[in-house]
């Protein structure tokens, strides 16, 4: 392999990898307050390049406008899943709300299947996203170039919200324990539906800028990077929202590699996050940035 | 007269040969469509039971019985077509040795399925072994991983598997015999698993994983038992599957069976066997129904088509229904029991002859 | 009242003198907080020892550490000659110790009868296939577990409760359960979390002669945690206090009552 094609597969890596940092945090967020897996929020990655896809070619908006209403009805959407579906289940036993969360998520595939159909759609992408560039004399197209930059630019937004804000320092308070952050007169409900918006609205951002890089859309693309994301957060640790982040782009970069240096590997792309999966849960299975979790006794 | 196990056994011997009485009807005058719903739904009937003992007994989130299945459908595919067939099938790349040199004879179809379910329950060992050590949903989504990874398996290896294009011209060996007896049976094996000593075990982990093993249960070895034991059946599930449909390809083990399956269990009650055999049954005449929604119908100017898909939309709006509003199914914990039974049918003799 | 229990102690105390429990200076960190810290306790065979302390003093998570819930980051547990430090928690029921919990953790869905059976299951010798297959080796053997719990139920006071849900019991009861089904496992040293948190002056006077009856009737060395000043000087021959993960008194209740390292840690726990 020459430096050159080393280089753009490296690009390539970091810019997956961001991507699944974005639909990681969103899983780690809800998984830190909530303890649970919010299976439908790969459908909203999903959701997020549909409404932009319809804003584009119905309504005839903007790239920009149409992707930042998008993004704004996916926060919508994860708002309405965590108030209709999984409120009323706070309290229920753990495995009624997962059970739930996989209904809602595969609710809202075979919905997307029966609606818009299962052929894959073409994303439009703006121009910015199609510019070649030269970088170190390799060949970067536009999307390798800007979907990172975005993606880092959002979860720099993001981590000054979660570090540096009032609202994220409840939402950390409520994830370490949330009936004593009640007691603080915190009101819980609020801090876990602005983490549903929050994490949407990157798996929105994430949604769009992965449609850029894969353009073709269909209702069942989310659930294999929301599966990888996933993933991510718990080789990160799950609930941690740095380790989130540093998940994400290892499992990015770890797929892009294998698959560089194993062409012939191509189509096991997927098996290697899960051996990954299985073998960080052998090994480290509370996350490079996790602390284990001991139930309190 | 006879102790109250005895009994019970008695009953369920009287409900078996009753059982086989049915199947001998059935093949005999049950039209063709009728009698393949009854098959469908006694496979659902394995895989439900076999997939509660994990979910609704034990509380462990499994999202694998379609990972499971389709181990157990492969084995069994492959161990009975014919060597002659196998070369036909294979035509894009051959299939690999040992496989393309026999195949068992039917009589030794029995083992193709035991082996098929060993199979499974060795890929359950091999999930549970890393995630059933941890507290936390990990099973969760390493099992959902198996089964779309075992997708991917299916698809990639070619020599094996025959890739996306599947194998066809499986010997149907699967019929009502076969079917109804291993839902029987597993429903009679896993009740009595339930009522012993170790699925006290199991239920003490589903409601207190800290108390139970402060009583001594070693956590990881009764998951992994029930989660070992619960693949054996999906995989003997799947094999009689793929020998009821003749063929099997990737995509006939996808999550849709473990959505399938989660309804079922969910709508019987986790946790109760008997509810999800009840469920099972009549999920399998559901779907038929449903079947009506996705075929084209005109309504006034409009014209639906097909609608491919909508049973699943309906299905998952279900299941988050009846999660929300009554979540405890139909037999919540409780199994139908022979004491149940006998008070429902000679309830008039109890009330005067008092105890029995 | 207290000498006329200590008599009912005595006799066990004369009969030996091993110890039985042993900690050696066991230490634990959560992050950076030393929640035990250089704790060191030894109990011998038949003692019923208190261990007492304000809120957060990290009594309960000397517990943990003895029964296995958590592993010590420093120390030793020793227990009947053995050590039993990282062992996990079935392993140490299974060796002889048997706990209860602060808020009690029973199996709620299940009858307070299979509350009891649930700690017979360990020493039942049959495989997972003979109650699949109704052999009858494991029938036999679960109606001989089935009469041990019933009368182990008696014994506590809650036969006619067998049937009744565990999360239905009130809440007497339900800490009662919570002790039978540790009696259960067949400990030799039983560790009691707050038994008589939550309850009135009649039932913790039941309570103390409970536990001073299942003492003796099981032979057991009891060592519990409590808040209730009454029980720990009534029953207790031996208190142990301590204060932010400390131990900062050992003794007699007497000796206790008038360690002014004692008073000051109650009454600066009061003042905050």
């Amino acid at each position: 392999m020459t430096w050159t094609t080393f280089f753009q597969q490296l690009m390539n890596g970091v810019s997956v990898g961001s991507l699944y940092a974005l639909l990681a945090i969103g899983y780690t967020l809800v998984y830190g307050i909530l303890g649970l897996i919010n299976f439908a929020h790969s459908d909203v990655f999903m959701l997020g390049t549909y409404f932009a896809f319809f804003m584009i070619g119905i309504f005839l908006l903007p790239w920009w406008i149409s992707v930042l209403i998008g993004v704004g009805l996916c926060a919508l959407v994860g708002v309405t899943i965590e108030r209709v579906a999984y409120r009323p289940l706070r309290n229920a036993p753990r495995i009624s709300a997962l059970i739930t969360a996989v209904g809602v998520s595969f609710f809202i595939e075979n919905l997307g299947l029966v609606t818009v159909g299962a052929r894959p759609k073409g994303f439009p992408r703006p121009e910015l996203m199609k510019n070649v560039y030269f970088i170190a004399g390799a060949r970067i197209q536009g999307v390798t170039f800007w979907v990172p930059l975005i993606s880092i630019a959002v979860l720099l937004v993001l981590f000054y919200l979660v570090y540096r804000t009032k609202l994220g320092m409840a939402m950390r308070a409520v994830s370490k324990d949330m009936e004593t952050t009640r007691l603080m007169g915190v009101n819980v409900d609020r801090v876990i539906l602005y983490a549903f918006a929050l994490g949407s609205a990157l798996a929105g951002i994430g949604g769009v800028l992965w449609a850029c890089k894969y353009p073709q859309i269909n209702p069942l693309m989310g659930i294999f990077p929301g599966w990888k994301a996933f993933t991510a957060a718990v080789v990160g640790g799950i609930g941690n929202v740095v380790g989130a982040m540093i998940g994400g782009f290892i499992i990015g970069l770890a797929e892009i590699m294998i698959v560089a240096f194993f062409p012939n590997l191509t189509g096991y792309r997927d098996a290697f996050v899960f051996a990954l999966l299985i073998i960080f849960l052998l090994v480290k299975p509370s996350g490079i940035m996790g602390e284990t979790l001991k139930e309190k006794v | 007269m006879f102790t109250r196990e005895t009994r019970e056994l008695l009953f369920t011997f009287v409900l078996f040969v009753l059982l086989m009485v049915g199947v001998w009807l059935a093949q005999r005058y049950l039209n063709a469509y009728l009698v393949r719903i009854f098959n469908t739904a006694c496979i659902y009937v394995i895989a439900a039971v076999a997939y509660n003992l994990v979910n609704g007994i034990t509380g462990q989130f499994s999202l694998g019985p379609n990972g499971f299945m389709a181990i157990g459908g492969y084995t069994v595919a492959l161990l009975m077509l014919p060597v002659v067939q196998k070369q036909e099938v294979y035509f894009l790349q051959p299939l690999i040795w040992p496989f393309n040199s026999f195949s068992f004879p039917p009589a030794l179809f029995i083992f193709a399925l035991l082996l098929g379910g060993l199979l499974a329950a060795g890929g359950a060992i091999l999930i549970g072994f890393p995630t059933l050590r941890l507290r936390g949903d990990y099973l969760a989504i390493a099992t959902f991983g198996f089964g779309e990874i075992i997708i991917v398996l299916a698809n990639n290896l070619i020599p094996l598997t025959n890739g996306a294009l599947g194998i066809k011209g499986i010997p149907e060996y699967t019929n009502l015999w076969w079917t109804v007896n291993w839902a029987f049976w597993t429903v009679f094996l896993v009740k009595n698993l339930v009522n012993s000593s170790f699925g006290r075990a199991l239920k003490a982990i589903r409601e207190d994983e800290v108390a139970a093993e402060a009583m001594g249960i070693n956590l990881f070895r009764h998951k992994l038992l029930a989660f070992a034991l619960s693949a054996f059946f999906a995989g003997v599930a799947g094999g009689l599957f793929v020998t009821l449909i003749s063929t099997i390809s990737p995509t006939l083990f996808t999550f849709s069976m473990t959505f399938n399956l989660l309804i079922i269990i969910v709508l019987g009650g986790l946790g109760s066997i008997t509810g999800s055999t009840i469920t099972a049954v009549l999920f399998a005449f559901l779907q038929e129904l449903l079947r009506e929604v996705e075929a084209p119908h005109v309504i006034g100017s409009w014209t639906f088509p097909g609608i491919p898909g909508m049973r699943m939309v309906v299905f998952s709006a279900i299941l988050v229904i009846l999660m929300i509003f009554y979540r405890r199914g139909l037999f919540g914990r409780q199994e139908l029991s022979w004491q149940h039974v006998s008070r429902i049918l000679w309830w008039g003799k109890r009330a005067h002859g008092g105890q029995s | 009242m207290f000498l006329e229990y200590c008599g009912g102690g005595k006799e066990l105390m004369v009969d030996n003198h091993e110890r039985i429990l042993h900690l050696e200076n066991l230490t634990i960190a959560f992050g950076g907080l030393l929640a035990v810290n250089d704790f060191s306790l030894t109990i011998y065979r038949g003692d019923l020892v208190g261990l007492i302390g304000p809120n957060g003093a990290g009594k309960t998570t000397v517990f943990n550490l003895v029964s296995g819930q958590y592993i010590p980051t420093r120390g030793k547990v020793w227990f009947d000659g053995r050590e039993i430090t990282g062992l996990s928690p079935d392993r140490i029921t299974a060796l002889g110790i048997a706990r209860t919990f602060q808020n009690i953790r029973l199996f709620g869905d299940l009858s307070a009868l299979e509350n009891v059976l649930v700690s017979f299951h360990v020493r039942t010798s049959y495989s997972f296939l003979s109650p699949m297959f109704c052999f009858p080796r494991s029938r036999k053997e679960e109606r001989r577990i089935r009469e041990e719990a019933y009368s182990l139920l008696e014994a506590v006071g809650l036969g006619n409760f067998a049937r009744e849900k565990a999360s239905s019991l009130p809440y007497g009861q339900q800490r009662r359960l919570e002790i039978a089904r540790a009696l259960a496992t067949h400990p030799r040293l039983l560790l009691l979390d707050e038994p008589a948190a939550g309850m009135n002056p009649q039932e913790t006077r039941e309570l103390m002669e409970f536990i001073q009856r299942i003492r003796r009737d099981f032979e057991l060395t009891i060592f519990l945690i409590e808040h209730d000043m009454k029980v720990v000087m009534g029953i207790c021959e031996r208190v142990a206090v301590m204060d932010f993960g400390i131990k900062i008194a050992e003794g007699t209740p007497s000796e206790i009552r008038n360690n002014p390292r004692v008073i000051e840690a109650y009454l600066g726990a009061e003042a905050q």
